[in-house]
């Protein structure tokens, strides 16, 4: 058509494909640039056809930014975002086809309803009904559940998937409104040992460095973390620094062979559990070989003794619970002197980390020279390996006792670094306090100064917000099982799927008679199929939003299409439902007395039209993009609940910048102030929070120190014995995000990795008489379930270790797991059980 | 009908003594094309490909040859293909619950 040249729409698109890929690359395209301007005019009437928005991609908590496409609507094209500082161009295989996860054939698009002959029945099939009448019953439902037993009734579960809003909104319905602390995210399941190592070692949460950390490195270790297949855009920027520099080192721990261990110059494969003595071992080596950075300990470290034999987060009648001395007090610690504490780790030499771990000598002794060195900047990595675990605030903690030792902290390349699963783990789960014991910017529901403070910003009556904090995920389950929580509301997540037990603790709650279920996501998940209500949900860029990720950067984006049928967001869900409720039927009269003038209310009017959420027009709603949820409440209702949620944070170490500065940017890590991010927390010239002088400090806590905490090796909740006699890790791959709710539903992901498998070592399939591909059943004490013998794909276990993915939802390996949770953290281990195979 | 594009580009990271045999054996798979490559391993590798089937499978068979650390994918671009949302495969079974 166009005569001016004979290069196609498709060699356009080709050249234009090159080009974003050669400068995310950091190659020159100087060969493509001619061919890149012959192709110009017709690239430029391809582009307007296209409009071209950024957005974070939807998946993990590297915060990845996307330049998404519409044309008609529809999403049709993706690109990574090279002017983003995390990715600078790339995407990984799941940020790339991002474009699909909207169009999944079963997207749900209409509320369902159990019903039979036409009424809500437990037992009924899935009926459509109109958002009035689900509400209906629904609201039925959680006000009997009040008026019978009270705000400890209900409860909700929900994710750091949740945009930042959402979350917010939530929290407070539940918190403010119902005035019930049963709400926790997801995120229990993934970071909640992270916040607690951050609380305890600093008084603080959140990673004091940021991604520029792996530019200035000279070693890379990795505890517990995949990131080559959980967080490859990261991992792809330690290959480069790896390549780049010569003299740079990675040491990967795990408790089995992934493809970190291609680029491994230390790599070392530990029996589960033993990375305590490993840690611990550390310690020592740097104290016993005189490399302690006194100066630094001296000035900004406390040294605390933690309380030992502290139990598994069972239930309190499991015979490993009725023997654990500190069962009650986990979180406890004492004074010690740095004397003490040296005396305390001499006792984890090298042979007795080398006998309980079984990684070679050498290459231990290599692993703790690369902290010990003071020339080596280090940055430690870890995920689930250590959160999801017994022992996983101990895990947070000891790795901080050795970069505190050392002082390899808070400046660039010495970096203790948290990375997180979800997209907004941080920005929503954690920083806008959605967790049962929280509250916004770190706040605690248990303390009166800061439920006062909280109550302030909310305009609420003193005593509103409950002191005592709520369920956590596997005690909701657990209390929904026993019939103490009967109205449950879950949104953006699989919680079924994920529940460990789930057979014996996590189902028979969801339909045991006397509990009413709400499930809102846009596909029918396990957990949806489970339910009484379906409520159908609008996702991504199908709202407006915004994500924190691992590094502390809030992003934002705009709505781009509009959500399928008659779907919705969460957010406009809790907003409307909480139309439903008169503050009377909420509150008790004493409480209701001390601010009359709510009298009569609903609680949208109190929470929602305060003068504060309510405080944006919808003309100051970026030209050019639609916002349903404004357009239906009137308001410009994400932008009043940041600000309102901002308030709590400001001046006080999490200062945000304004609401409509994250849309200009491609992210801001917090604290922004006088419109500057900080990219090192504690450290004097980076951060506008240490004092004048003193170089470094640790300001979460009141004397300005960190803790060094002495924590011994404790054994797993569950070992394998003779007849269990494999451990049982399960994880994630990287073709599939979490639960599988959105990666299955693209075929090239489904097609990639259809089936969950079972990793194992040749020799112990030879030995249980099993091939590859040949069906197998994995047992445990609870439960079992069937699945296909892997002994050459991308993950190698050692002798006596059996690795399973948890995306599939025909092989719910959760039925086979334990729910032993950490003490302190109560976050759930994965990683370890004792199953046994038989051939199917 | 419209026309059916299915054009992608991807950042390839491989060992740089790899260099050579990955440079190869990615210019012998179909519909693959390297625009440019620098000699400390990152290849530049553009996509045509006839369907997404292919595509995951092309990702698949690059990442899985000896050398390559990493396989970033950069451009995705998916029109007129609008079978895209018919291809989708049916929700997973669900296992039974009890």
């Amino acid at each position: 058509m166009t005569r001016e040249t004979d290069i196609s729409r498709r060699d356009a698109i080709k050249i234009k494909a090159a080009a974003l890929a050669a400068t995310a690359a950091g190659l020159s395209s100087a060969g493509l640039t001619a061919a890149a301007d012959a192709a110009n005019l017709v690239t430029d009437a391809n582009e307007t056809e296209l409009k071209w928005s950024k957005a974070p991609c939807r998946f993990c908590g590297t915060g990845c930014s996307v330049m998404v496409a519409t044309k008609d609507e529809r999403v049709v094209a993706t690109h990574g975002d090279a002017l983003s500082e995390v990715n600078r161009g790339l995407n990984c295989v799941k940020g790339y086809f991002l474009s699909k996860i909207l169009y999944g054939r079963d997207r749900l698009t209409q509320p369902l309803l159990r019903k039979t002959n036409g009424v809500y029945d437990k037992n009924g099939e899935f009926t459509p009904v109109s958002w009035d009448e689900a509400f209906d019953v629904m609201a039925e439902k959680f006000k009997k559940a009040l008026k019978e037993k009270g705000p400890t009734a209900i409860g909700m579960f929900g994710s750091g998937q949740w945009t930042v809003w959402e979350g917010y909104a939530a929290s407070k319905l539940m918190k403010a409104g119902f005035r019930s602390n049963n709400i926790d995210p997801n995120a229990r399941h993934c970071m909640a040992s992270a916040v607690g190592g951050f609380m305890r070692t600093f008084g603080i949460d959140e990673p004091m460095g940021c991604y520029d950390d792996m530019e200035h490195a000279d070693a890379f270790v990795l505890w517990g973390s995949n990131m080559a297949e959980m967080h490859p855009i990261l991992w792809t920027r330690v290959t480069d620094r790896r390549l780049s520099a010569p003299h740079v080192k990675v040491a990967v721990l795990s408790t089995y062979e992934h493809r970190c261990f291609d680029l491994a110059d230390i790599p070392m494969v530990f029996t589960p559990q033993t990375d305590l003595a490993i840690l611990n071992y550390i310690a020592n080596h740097i104290i016993q070989t005189g490399r302690v950075n006194k100066d630094f300990v001296g000035k900004h470290v406390n040294f605390r003794r933690g309380n030992d034999d502290i139990g598994y987060g069972l239930r309190p009648e499991h015979p490993r619970e009725k023997d654990a001395k500190n069962r009650l007090e986990p979180n406890g610690s004492s004074e010690m002197s740095f004397e003490e504490f040296a005396a305390f780790v001499k006792d984890y030499t090298l042979d007795k980390a080398h006998e309980l771990s079984g990684v070679p000598k050498n290459r231990l002794e290599a692993l703790a020279e690369l902290y010990a060195d003071p020339d080596t900047k280090v940055t430690s990595f870890w995920t689930m390996g250590f959160n999801q675990h017994t022992r996983g605030v101990w895990c947070n903690n000891l790795i901080y006792n050795i970069h505190l030792l050392t002082g390899k902290i808070s400046e660039p390349g010495n970096s203790p670094f948290s990375l997180t699963g979800q997209p907004s783990a941080c920005g929503t789960a954690r920083e806008v306090g959605t967790f049962s014991h929280r509250l916004p910017a770190d706040l605690l529901v248990a303390r009166k100064e800061h439920r006062d403070f909280a109550e302030g910003i909310w305009k609420l009556p003193e005593g509103t917000i409950p002191p005592k904090p709520g369920a956590h995920a596997v005690l909701q389950n657990r209390l929904l099982r026993d019939g103490k929580i009967n109205a449950y509301w879950i949104q953006v997540n699989n919680n079924l799927q994920a529940a460990a037990n789930m057979n014996e603790e996590t189902y028979p709650g969801y339909r045991n008679p006397d509990n009413f279920i709400v499930v809102s996501d846009a596909y029918p998940t396990v957990t949806a199929e489970a339910a009484d209500l379906i409520l159908p949900t609008a996702m991504w860029v199908e709202k407006e939003g915004a994500y924190g990720n691992a590094e502390r950067r809030t992003q934002f984006w705009h709505e781009l299409v509009p959500a399928p049928g008659e779907s919705r967001s969460d957010l406009w869900q809790l907003v409307e439902f909480s139309k439903r409720f008169k503050i009377e039927e909420v509150w008790p009269e004493d409480l209701l007395a001390k601010m009359p003038e709510y009298r009569g209310k609903t609680l949208y009017d109190v929470l929602y039209r305060n003068g504060q959420v309510d405080a944006f027009p919808t003309s100051e709603i970026t030209a050019g993009y639609a916002n349903h949820e404004a357009e239906d409440f009137g308001f410009y209702i994400q932008k009043g609940l940041f600000e309102e949620y901002a308030s709590f944070g400001r001046g006080h170490g999490h200062d945000l910048a304004p609401f409509d500065v994250y849309h200009e940017v491609r992210g801001l890590r917090w604290p922004v102030v006088d419109g500057k991010e900080t990219k090192w927390r504690f450290r004097e010239g980076s951060d506008p929070y240490v004092t004048a002088g003193s170089e470094v400090e640790f300001y979460g806590h009141k004397d300005g120190r960190a803790r060094i905490f002495a924590l011994p090796y404790e054994p797993a909740a569950e070992s394998p014995d003779e007849e269990y006699d494999f451990w049982l890790c399960t994880g994630r791959v990287l073709e599939h995000w979490h639960s599988g709710s959105m990666t299955q539903r693209v075929p090239e992901l489904f097609r990639a990795f259809p089936d969950a498998v079972c990793f194992i070592h040749p020799e112990d399939a030879k030995k249980q008489g099993l091939r590859r591909g040949d069906a197998v059943r994995i047992m445990s004490r609870r439960g079992e379930i069937q699945s296909r013998v892997e002994t050459r794909g991308r993950n190698r276990p050692p002798r006596g270790l059996v690795f399973v993915p948890w995306f599939d939802a025909s092989q719910l390996i959760n039925k086979v797991t334990l729910d032993a949770t950490d003490p302190i953290s109560k976050q759930t281990d994965y990683k370890k059980c004792a199953v046994k195979l038989v051939k199917a | 009908m419209p026309e059916v594009l299915n054009i992608s580009s991807l950042v390839v990271q491989a060992r740089p003594e790899y260099m050579a045999d990955v440079t190869k054996a990615i210019e012998q798979l179909p519909g693959a094309e390297i625009p440019v490559s620098d000699p400390m391993g990152k290849i530049v590798v553009v996509l045509e490909l006839e369907g997404d089937r292919v595509l995951s499978e092309r990702i698949d068979q690059i990442q899985k040859m000896a050398g390559v650390l990493s396989a970033s994918l950069v451009y995705h671009h998916a029109e007129g293909a609008s079978d895209a949302a018919a291809e989708v495969p049916l929700a997973p079974a669900q296992g039974s619950l009890k």
